[in-house]
């Protein structure tokens, strides 16, 4: 068989649930950093009912992770269009991760990780869904190009240039 | 000659380069000024790095998935099974939906009163309200199902529920010059004249009088 049959034959179970294990953790880590704590879950079930529903769309396997990231951030979008009248910024109401206790982080530490979110929020487009794809969610240049169909030099330019934007907000913070 | 370069400088250069090629090309030229704003930076990408590992930690677990039953859609999981399963699915599919009681059916279509089911006969227990119905044909679907279990009520000795029961496939009737008319009325006669050899009264003989 082709790779390019191989690619667009029907998906047995097996092969959706390693797909989407091998995601699901990074759409939940960009689930928890755009939507409130209490919503959370119900638009992660929401992205995983709709990806389920909407497999048979899916042609090419080896776009999996674009494919649901496209269906997160629109699943987003419609949590936000659904509350308010336009996207808006998590802001105080974001997940609290400070709120598990974990020994092996100290309050330093905490309080650097929430800093080092709110900066990332605070970004302008298209720095903020690069720098959040990037940094929080841990997804790679050729990944983040997938999802967000950009040229790859971009998004590592993006990714340069945020560093000092983010650094100065710490900064700013600090003061 | 090279110049050192300020914090102004810095900025540029580190808006462009990472920080690993910014202290290759120009890490011994800064001042030092610029040295320890390149060092606080250089630690913000550090914990830039470890962000999404920190974040991952201090998460709460992946909530579970719903199961993919129900996520999987329908003609799918109806595509997947095996062609020889088919013929079972339909018949077993076909059955559940003769057996099923329907959905607008106040009564259920099969008998269902504990006297119906034991040999002994045991008092009539009066069925729950029901909302009366809308359309004839939901009457003439009631009307069936009480006679229906009047007659099982019947063959089981338990005259009280039969009469009960024949009574409301009566009152049910859409139209009262229809052949279950005639019917319901020969079955009441029956249980009317055991009931009346038991020493009870019934109406049925209003009905069956002479004018008819």
């Amino acid at each position: 068989m082709t790779p390019e049959a191989e690619a667009t034959k029907p998906l047995t179970e097996l092969e959706i649930e390693q797909l989407f294990y091998q995601v699901k953790k990074k759409i939940w880590m960009y689930v928890l950093q755009k939507v409130p704590a209490q919503e959370a879950e119900d638009v992660f079930q929401e992205i995983c009912l709709h990806s389920f529903t909407k497999l048979d769309k899916l042609l090419d396997r080896s776009k999996f992770l674009p494919w649901i990231f496209s269906i997160a951030r629109r699943r987003v979008l419609d949590y936000y269009r659904a509350k308010y009248s336009q996207p808006q910024l998590v802001g105080e109401d974001q997940f609290e991760f400070n709120s598990i206790e974990d020994a092996s982080f100290s309050h330093e530490q905490r309080l650097n990780i929430r800093e080092l979110r709110d900066c990332i929020n605070q970004l302008k487009e298209p720095y903020r869904e690069v720098a959040l794809l990037h940094f929080v969610v841990g997804l790679t240049s050729p990944e983040i190009m997938k999802v967000l169909n950009i040229n790859e030099n971009t998004i590592k330019s993006h990714i340069v240039r945020s560093r000092p934007m983010i650094h100065k907000c710490l900064l700013r913070k600090k003061k | 000659m090279s110049h050192s370069i300020g914090i102004d400088e810095l900025e540029r250069i580190i808006a462009e380069m990472e920080p690993a090629e910014v202290e290759a090309r120009y890490g011994g030229r800064l001042e030092p000024e610029a040295k320890a704003y390149f060092d606080a930076y250089c630690a913000t990408c550090k914990d830039l790095d470890n962000l999404n590992g920190m974040l991952e930690a201090l998460a709460p677990p992946v909530p579970q998935v719903r199961p993919k039953a129900r996520l999987i859609p329908f003609h799918r999981r109806v595509v997947s099974l095996p062609i020889w399963s088919l013929p079972l699915t339909a018949a077993a599919l076909l059955c559940l939906g003769l057996l099923l009681p329907q959905k607008d059916s106040p009564v259920p279509l099969e008998p269902q009163v504990q006297g119906a089911q034991e040999d002994s006969p045991v008092p009539y227990e009066p069925l729950v309200q029901r909302a009366p119905a809308e359309t004839p044909k939901q009457n003439a679907r009631i009307s069936d199902a009480f006679f229906e279990r009047g007659k099982a009520f019947m063959s089981k000795g338990n005259h009280d529920a039969a009469w009960e029961d024949f009574s409301a496939a009566f009152s049910y009737l859409p139209d009262r010059s229809s052949i279950q008319r005639k019917s319901i009325l020969e079955e009441m006669q029956i249980v009317a004249e055991q009931m009346k050899d038991q020493g009870k009264q019934t109406w049925v003989k209003d009905l069956l009088s002479p004018k008819e």
